[in-house]
């Protein structure tokens, strides 16, 4: 965390757009990004269980969007779109 | 790393550095356009992508007699100009992918530049989402335009300076009216968090102000009317299994079910898509805590409620946006409240990118993808290229080389059309874009609903008003048009014996298969 409380050190206390959003989206938000990140992660990081956690996350994902994509794809009886006079259907 | 020498020398390693610095950087824009071509698909092929909204035309006029309420001023001059060197089908196909560029660089800019997997995140997210795709198959690139220009212009309204802010808010001043106010509803709470608060409200809005008076000047002296029924016809709904709110926080519930990106409802779907946006709210919620000083931050919270109160007035409380739309017309951008959700798809972008960090966090960029896959391949088939026949060449070509003054009328009396040309998709009368005379045609719409029936918006342009009376009144209308000042009348679709009792007295110019061109 050295190198990080060296950041947190640099930051300006009073006007945070002092050097321009520039430093705010690439030096300020990244502090508060880093905040937001140390105080999430205040317990030891397992980094095995996090890709456990992302292979199970990703692997839903995949499995749900490969039946939306097969449900959409497969053959149906209406066109997908509907000749229509009107601006739409509500 | 090598030193930086007098020599200007450098050790491979550097060199591999600067490329992979470079490609990392260039990473969000790379991220955007594979996401644009693959989301746009079949509609980069040649032709032209209809649907809606979105009608491009051959050769458009630049010199127009636009009259009536300005509804594509300045994007159709824009599209127009940038027509004359380059043929408009490919105008409108840089427009498309330029959206997804814009947008997911935008979006990108505002995460930390030596966080990539955070600003890829925020990049696949704010160019892949529920808001875009609805919007997208609505044919409102000129409101697209808007959103994606949007991160952009919180950016410099946080950062300040005129010239930076004017820049950042030509994407909105392109697509008009509707793209220019999603954008000042970001804005705006932005410059009111900054530290010289008045000083940069006066100067946003006056930037917005004249970068407005294209659409502005002629929409005040345009004398339209906005039927509050537009709120029935175009509130937020429900549509998905989680109700209005729920598809309104997935960043969907646009009014036009033809609208929705083909299998959105699906149950599966619909949950995860609500479950990543809690994630991203979340995610923001942290960021805020950490950051209340940053106005950007801030600023795009209090948008992204207002955004959702809007949205949610049409729905919940219609009297409300219904009433103050019979007090004054100008209130009518209020009628399709769901538009206003564009700061919260900004939101949620950066949101879900807070929590992407290192190799596992890059994977996150699939995220978007894969919670709505069926936009890919222009919404499997929803969007695709087709020409026009050529007909409607020949007749754009004899009416605007004519130069005698008079207006023309596209008839079906409706605003829209099928053409079997078009595959079936819904489009709006590309009469209202061929011509460099003045064009009558309905712009009453109708959206059928399923629990009130067919509900009428009516006709904001007065001339629209005058010249429908008089097609619908008894007996032959051909003289009273002329005296009206109309010289041509365009009739579409084939269904001309309904009209020619009416116009007896007309001269056929052009007849082909699906068009036949009248002089009064």
């Amino acid at each position: 965390m050295t190198s990080n409380d060296t950041k947190f050190r640099d930051i300006p206390s009073g006007n945070f757009l002092y050097h321009g959003l520039g430093k705010v989206s690439g030096y300020y938000l990244d502090h508060v990004l880093l905040s937001a990140h140390c105080a999430a992660t205040r317990r030891r990081e397992k980094p095995v269980l996090k890709v456990l956690v992302a292979v199970a996350i990703g692997a839903v994902l995949a499995g749900v969007a490969s039946v939306a994509v097969i449900n959409v794809a497969s053959p149906s009886l209406q066109p997908p779109d509907r000749p229509l006079y009107n601006y739409g259907t509500r | 790393m090598s030193k930086r020498g007098g020599s200007e020398t450098r050790s491979p390693e550097s060199s591999v550095e600067k490329q992979r610095s470079l490609l990392v950087r260039l990473s969000p824009g790379l991220l955007g356009v594979l996401l644009g071509a693959l989301a746009l698909g079949p509609a980069l092929g040649p032709g032209f992508a209809l649907r809606y909204d979105m009608v491009f035309v051959p050769d458009p006029p630049i010199f127009r007699d636009l009259g009536g309420f300005p509804r594509a001023v300045p994007s159709d001059l824009v599209v127009a100009v940038l027509s004359y060197p380059i043929p408009a089908m490919v105008v409108q196909k840089l427009i498309l992918v330029g959206i997804f560029l814009l947008a997911a660089t935008g979006a990108a800019a505002l995460m930390p530049a030596d966080r990539t997997a955070a600003r890829l995140v925020a990049a696949a997210f704010y160019a892949w989402n529920l808001y875009l795709a609805q919007r997208l198959l609505l044919g409102q690139w000129a409101l697209l335009l808007g959103y994606a220009g949007l991160p952009w212009a919180v950016r410099a309204a946080a950062q300040g300076g005129v010239r930076r802010f004017a820049i950042a808010l030509i994407p909105a001043a392109v697509g008009g009216f509707q793209a220019m106010l999603v954008t000042l509803l970001a804005v705006l709470p932005v410059t009111a968090r900054r530290a010289e608060r008045w000083r940069a409200i006066g100067v946003t809005g006056t930037v917005a102000a004249v970068l407005s008076l294209p659409w502005l000047i002629p929409a005040l002296r345009s004398g339209a009317a906005t039927d509050p029924a537009g709120v029935d016809a175009f509130a937020a709904r429900a549509d998905g299994p989680f109700g209005v709110v729920g598809s309104l926080l997935s960043l969907g519930g646009i009014w036009n079910a033809e609208a929705g990106v083909p299998g959105q409802g699906f149950w599966a779907s619909a949950t995860i898509r609500l479950l990543v946006s809690a994630v991203a709210v979340w995610g923001f919620v942290r960021l805020l805590r950490h950051g209340r000083r940053d106005p950007a931050l801030f600023g795009l919270a209090v948008a992204a409620l207002l955004g959702l109160a809007i949205a949610c007035l049409g729905a919940f409380v219609p009297a409300v946006p219904k009433g103050l739309i019979s007090w004054w017309p100008g209130f009518g951008p209020l009628r399709d409240g769901q538009v206003y959700l564009a700061p919260l798809a900004l939101v949620l972008a950066l949101g879900l990118a807070s929590f992407a960090r290192g190799r596992i966090g890059l994977a996150a960029v699939a995220v978007p993808v894969l919670v709505l896959p069926t936009l890919a391949i222009g919404a499997f088939g929803r969007l695709a290229a087709v020409d026009y026949p050529a007909e409607w060449r020949q007749v754009q070509r004899i009416v605007n080389a004519d130069p005698a003054p008079g207006a023309l009328v596209s008839l079906p009396w409706r605003a829209h059309r099928v053409f079997r040309w078009t595959g079936g998709r819904v489009i709006l009368d590309p009469a209202t874009k061929l011509f460099a005379r003045r064009v009558i045609w309905n712009d009453t719409l109708v959206v059928e609903s399923r629990e009130h029936g067919p509900i009428r918006v009516t006709a904001e342009d007065p001339l629209t008003r005058r010249v429908g009376a008089l097609l619908a009144g008894p007996g032959p209308a051909g003289a009273r048009l002329a005296a009206a000042g109309i010289r041509y009348v365009l009739i579409s679709d084939g269904n001309e014996n309904e009209f020619l009792l009416k116009l007896q007295d007309a001269t056929p110019i052009f007849r082909g298969e699906g068009l036949l061109l009248l002089r009064l």
